[in-house]
C-alpha cells in the first residue's frame, strides 16, 4: 500500500551558479532564485495489488512524482507513506556497473534493494528465465544491447519480491515479445499483491495494465479515474495543443504536423482529421472502432482527374494499410481552381494496440504529387487485450482434447 | 501578533478522524483581530518524523472583532488524513498573507495525535512556543546524531562489503594485470618515494644510517597515510560520480563515503603486506607491541569516515573541492613526518605539528612496529576523542545535506 499526502515539490531555479552562493552567503536575506513548483497538492492512495498509471506531457511532473514515491526525491511539502519494499526502475540499468557481468550486477542490485545474498540466489533462476538473455548473463553488461539491458533490469526488479514497484518508461525499449511477457508478468505480480505505479507515454500500455490512471498537467492532477477516461482527457489536451501550435504556422491544416511535405501544390491538403465513433476528432482509437479519416483538399488549378489517398504506417515506418480514391473507384474530378472537396475514408480499425501514423496526399493521375504530407498525424490504437503484430484478426479460439490418457 | 491560550479543550472522536479544539484566546498583541484584516484561527499538520508540512486546515474567522486585551471563544474542527500514522498539529491564529502567529513567537497549541483504522486519538496537547519546539527538535536531532551513524553502518554492513569488493575488483577489471595492480600500485609508489628521499636526498631516521631502516620507517608512516589520503581524495567526488545511485535508485547514500573509506583501508592492508615483506627481508623482529594496532586503527577509521562524510556532502555543493583537495592533501603529506624524520621539523614549532592527527598515527605505527614500544597513550586518547567527534559531526553534516543531493545533481 502506498499513500501520497498533499505532496508538493518546489525547485529553486537560479540563473547562474553564482547566485546560489550569493544567497547562501547572505543567509537567505538576498533572494536570487525563482520558485518553480514541479508538483502541487498531489493526493493518491494506491491499494495493495493495484496498478496506477501516470500520463502527461513532458515536463508535467511525472518523473518527479515517481521519484518522490520511491523516496529518491524529498517532497517540499507533504509526505509519502510506503508499506514494504520499494523496487524502482527509474532509469535503464541504473546501478549497473558496465564492467561486471549481468549475474554480478543482479547480485549487487538485489543487495541494494535490501535482499540478502541467499535471497538473491533463490530468485536467480527465475530472473534468468524471465530475462532470457542466455549466456550473456555471464558477460560484462557493457556488451549488452539496450534490449538486453532492460530485460535484465526489469527481470531483477520484479523477481526480488517487492511490495511496491515503480517503473518509469522502462518498457519502451524491449521488443514486442518481451513487452507482451511484461504485461503478463504485471498481471501476475498484481495477483501477488504488489502495488505498481508506472509512468508511460505508451497509452495503450496504460490502458492495458493499469486499474486507475492519473493525468498530470503542470504539476497538478488534471484528471484521474478509469484509464480510458483519463486517456481521453489527455488526448483532448494533446489535440488542443497541436491545434494551437499549427495555428502559428501558416498553411498547415489544424492539428497536422507532417514530418515531410512535398509536391507541386497545384492542389493542397488543407485539413486532415481522424474522427472516432462519436464523429469527434480523436487520437486514440479502440481496436475495431469505426473511424473516419476526413481529408480536405483545395485546388489552385483545374484538375481533370485528381486522386486523394491515405496510408497508415507503424511507428517504425512499415506500411500497414493504404488506399486512394482511384483504388476505391471514386472519381473526384473534374475539379476547378478554387474549389475544395472533402473525402471521408470510413473503416473499422482492426489494428493491434500500438502507435500509428497517417500519411495523406493528393496526386495527379500519373501518381506525381500535388501535396504529400508524410505522417501528418499520429494516433494510438488501444485494446483491452494485447495482440502481437499489426493486424487484429480476432481469432476465435477453441480447444478440443484429441487424445486422452486413462489411468 | 501574540495570543494567550486559556481554557483549552481538546477532544478526539466525534466524527472519525476528527479532533475538536475549543479555547479562549486573549489578544495580547497590538492590533484588532478582525475578519476583514484577514485574522483567523486555523491549524497545520506536520509529519512528526521529518517535520514536513502535510496539510493545512480551513480557517475559523473570529465572530466579532477582538480588540487588544479582549478574549474570544474559538472552535476548530481538525480533520486528519485517514491514513494511519502519527501527526503533529499546530493550532494557532493566523493573519492571512502575512504569517502564522506561532512563526512570530506567539504561544500556540501543539497536539500530538495518532490515526489508526481511520480514528484519531490525542496523545498529548500543550501550549508552547515555536522556539521551544525548535529546541526539542534540536535535542532530538542530537540524539539521532549519536545513534544514526552506527545504525546505518550496522544495517548496511553486507551492502558495504559487496560494494567495496566491487570497487576494488572493478578498478582494474579489463586490464591485463587485474587484481595484481592493487599490490603493484602501492609498491611502485613506495619505490618512487624511496628513490627520491632514501637515495637522492639521503634522508635518515635517527642515528641509523642504513637505507633499510629508512625504508621501514617510511613504510610504517605510509601505512595510515595510504588509507587516509586515498579515502579523502576520492570522497569529494564520490556522490557526483554515483549520481544514478542518488537519483535513480532507492539507495542508502550515506554508505558511498563509507565505501571509499573502507576501500582505503583495504589499500592499507595491501601496503601492510609489503611492509611485513620488508620486515622479513631485512631480518627485523616482529615485536609483540604490534598487537596494539587495532587501538590505532579505530581512531583512524573514525577520523577518516567523519572527514569523508563531510567532504562528500560538501563536494556536491562545491564542485571545485576535488581540485582544492588534491593540493591540500599534498600539503598535508609534507607537513606530516612520513618521508622525513620528525627532527627535521623546526624544533620550536614541533608542538604544533604534533597536533596533526596523522602525525600522531604515524608516530604510533612506528612505535608499535619498529620501536617495540606502546603508542603515546595521552596523544592517542586525545586523538580518539577528536576522531569520535569528527565521526559524529561528519555524519550529522552529511545527514542534514543529503536531502538536497538529488535536486542538485
Amino acid at each position: 500500500m502506498l499513500t501520497v499526502q498533499n505532496v508538493s515539490k518546489m525547485y529553486r531555479l537560479y540563473r547562474r551558479p553564482a547566485d546560489r552562493i550569493v544567497e547562501a552567503v547572505s543567509l537567505n536575506r538576498v533572494a536570487r532564485h525563482t520558485d518553480f513548483w514541479a508538483l502541487q497538492d498531489i493526493n493518491q492512495t494506491v491499494a495493495r495489488g493495484e496498478t496506477l498509471g501516470i500520463v502527461g506531457p513532458n515536463g508535467s511532473g511525472k518523473s518527479t512524482l515517481l521519484g518522490i514515491i520511491c523516496g529518491v526525491l524529498e517532497p517540499t511539502r507533504g509526505r509519502v507513506v510506503r508499506q514494504g519494499r520499494v523496487a524502482a526502475l527509474l532509469e535503464l540499468g541504473a546501478g549497473f556497473n558496465p564492467e561486471f557481468t549481468g549475474r554480478e550486477n543482479v547480485y549487487l542490485n538485489g543487495e541494494i534493494l535490501g535482499l540478502s545474498r541467499a535471497e538473491v540466489e533463490r530468485a536467480m533462476p527465475e530472473i534468468e528465465r524471465f530475462a532470457e538473455i542466455g549466456e550473456f548473463l555471464d558477460r560484462p553488461v557493457k556488451t549488452y544491447s539496450s534490449g538486453m539491458y532492460v530485460r535484465l533490469a526489469f527481470s531483477t526488479a520484479i523477481n526480488v519480491s517487492p511490495d511496491i514497484l515503480a517503473v518509469d518508461e522502462a518498457l519502451a525499449v524491449g521488443d514486442a515479445v518481451f513487452a507482451n511477457r511484461c504485461v503478463r508478468k504485471f498481471e501476475e505480480i498484481k495477483r501477488r499483491g504488489v502495488t505498481v505505479v508506472f509512468v508511460s507515454h505508451d497509452l495503450s500500455l496504460v490502458k492495458l495494465i493499469s486499474d486507475r490512471a492519473i493525468f498530470l498537467l503542470n504539476g497538478r492532477i488534471a484528471a484521474e479515474g478509469e484509464p480510458s477516461d483519463v486517456i481521453n482527457r489527455y488526448n483532448g489536451m494533446v489535440l488542443e495543443r497541436q491545434k494551437a501550435f499549427a495555428a502559428t504556422e501558416l498553411e498547415l491544416p489544424a492539428g497536422v504536423r507532417p514530418r515531410y511535405r512535398h509536391g507541386d501544390r497545384l492542389a493542397e491538403v488543407s485539413g486532415v482529421e481522424l474522427l472516432g465513433r462519436d464523429s469527434r476528432a480523436t487520437r486514440v482509437v479502440e481496436s475495431g472502432e469505426a473511424v473516419t479519416v476526413r481529408v480536405t483538399a483545395r485546388f489552385h488549378a483545374d484538375e481533370a482527374d485528381p486522386i486523394l489517398g491515405i496510408m497508415i504506417r507503424t511507428r517504425i515506418g512499415m506500411d500497414v494499410y493504404g488506399t486512394n480514391t482511384l483504388l476505391e473507384k471514386l472519381p473526384l474530378g473534374p475539379c476547378r481552381a478554387g474549389e475544395a472537396i472533402e473525402v471521408d475514408f470510413q473503416f473499422e480499425c482492426w489494428l493491434s494496440p500500438q502507435e500509428y501514423t497517417l500519411t495523406v496526399a493528393t496526386q495527379h493521375p500519373d501518381g506525381s504529387s500535388h501535396d504529400w504530407l508524410d505522417e501528418a498525424l499520429a494516433f494510438t490504437v488501444v485494446a483491452s487485450r494485447f495482440t502481437a503484430g499489426v493486424a487484429n484478426l480476432r481469432a476465435r479460439t477453441a480447444v478440443r482434447r484429441v487424445e486422452r490418457v486413462t489411468t | 501578533m501574540t495570543a494567550h491560550f486559556q481554557d483549552v479543550r481538546v477532544a478526539a472522536g466525534g466524527a472519525e478522524g476528527k479532533i475538536e479544539v475549543a479555547c479562549q484566546l486573549e489578544n495580547t498583541g497590538g492590533e484588532v483581530w478582525s475578519r476583514a484584516a484577514g485574522y483567523a484561527f486555523s491549524y497545520q499538520i506536520f509529519d512528526p518524523v521529518t517535520d514536513t508540512l502535510v496539510g493545512e486546515g480551513a480557517r475559523a474567522a473570529p465572530e466579532r472583532d477582538v480588540a487588544p486585551g479582549q478574549s474570544a471563544e474559538f472552535h476548530l474542527s481538525v480533520s486528519l488524513p485517514p491514513e494511519a500514522g502519527r501527526y503533529r498539529i499546530f493550532v494557532s491564529p493566523i493573519k492571512e498573507d502575512l504569517a502564522w502567529f506561532y512563526e512570530k513567537g506567539s504561544p500556540f497549541l501543539l497536539i500530538d495525535s495518532t490515526v489508526k483504522d481511520g480514528r484519531a486519538s490525542v496523545a498529548r496537547h500543550r501550549v508552547v512556543t515555536f522556539g521551544r519546539v525548535r529546541w526539542e527538535r534540536l535535542v532530538r536531532s542530537l540524539g539521532r546524531a549519536f545513534w544514526y551513524p552506527w545504525r546505518s553502518l550496522i544495517r548496511h554492513r553486507s551492502l558495504i562489503r559487496s560494494m567495496v569488493g566491487r570497487d576494488i575488483a572493478g578498478r582494474y577489471r579489463g586490464s591485463y594485470g587485474g587484481l595484481f595492480w592493487t599490490v603493484i600500485h602501492p609498491l611502485l609508489m613506495m619505490v618512487t618515494y624511496y628513490f627520491v628521499f632514501g637515495i637522492v636526498l639521503r634522508t635518515r631516521f635517527g642515528n641509523d644510517a642504513r637505507p633499510s631502516s629508512f625504508v621501514l620507517y617510511f613504510l610504517a608512516g605510509m601505512l595510515p597515510w595510504l588509507a587516509f589520503s586515498e579515502a579523502t581524495g576520492r570522497s569529494a567526488g564520490v556522490i557526483p560520480e554515483c549520481r544514478t545511485f542518488v537519483k535513480k535508485l532507492v539507495f542508502p547514500v550515506e554508505i558511498l563515503p563509507v565505501n571509499v573509506a573502507v576501500a582505503g583501508l583495504v589499500s592499507e592492508a595491501f601496503g601492510a603486506m609489503i611492509f611485513v615483506g620488508g620486515l622479513v627481508y631485512f631480518g627485523r623482529p616482529f615485536p609483540a607491541t604490534m598487537l596494539y594496532l587495532p587501538l590505532l586503527v579505530v581512531p583512524q577509521i573514525l577520523f577518516t569516515l567523519g572527514l569523508c562524510w563531510f567532504l562528500a556532502a560538501l563536494g556536491v555543493f562545491v564542485r571545485d573541492l576535488g581540485q582544492i583537495l588534491g593540493f591540500l592533501l599534498t600539503m598535508w603529506f609534507f607537513i606530516t613526518p612520513i618521508c622525513y624524520p620528525e627532527a627535521s621539523l623546526p624544533a620550536g614549532w614541533l608542538w604544533l605539528f604534533a597536533q596533526n592527527p596523522l602525525c600522531i598515527l604515524v608516530r604510533g605505527y612506528r612505535a608499535i612496529f619498529l620501536e617495540a614500544a606502546a603508542p603515546d597513550w595521552g596523544a592517542l586518547g586525545k586523538l580518539t576523542a577528536v576522531s569520535a567527534t569528527v565521526f559524529l559531526a561528519g555524519h550529522a553534516w552529511f545527514y542534514k545535506l543529503r536531502r538536497s543531493f538529488a535536486d542538485l545533481l
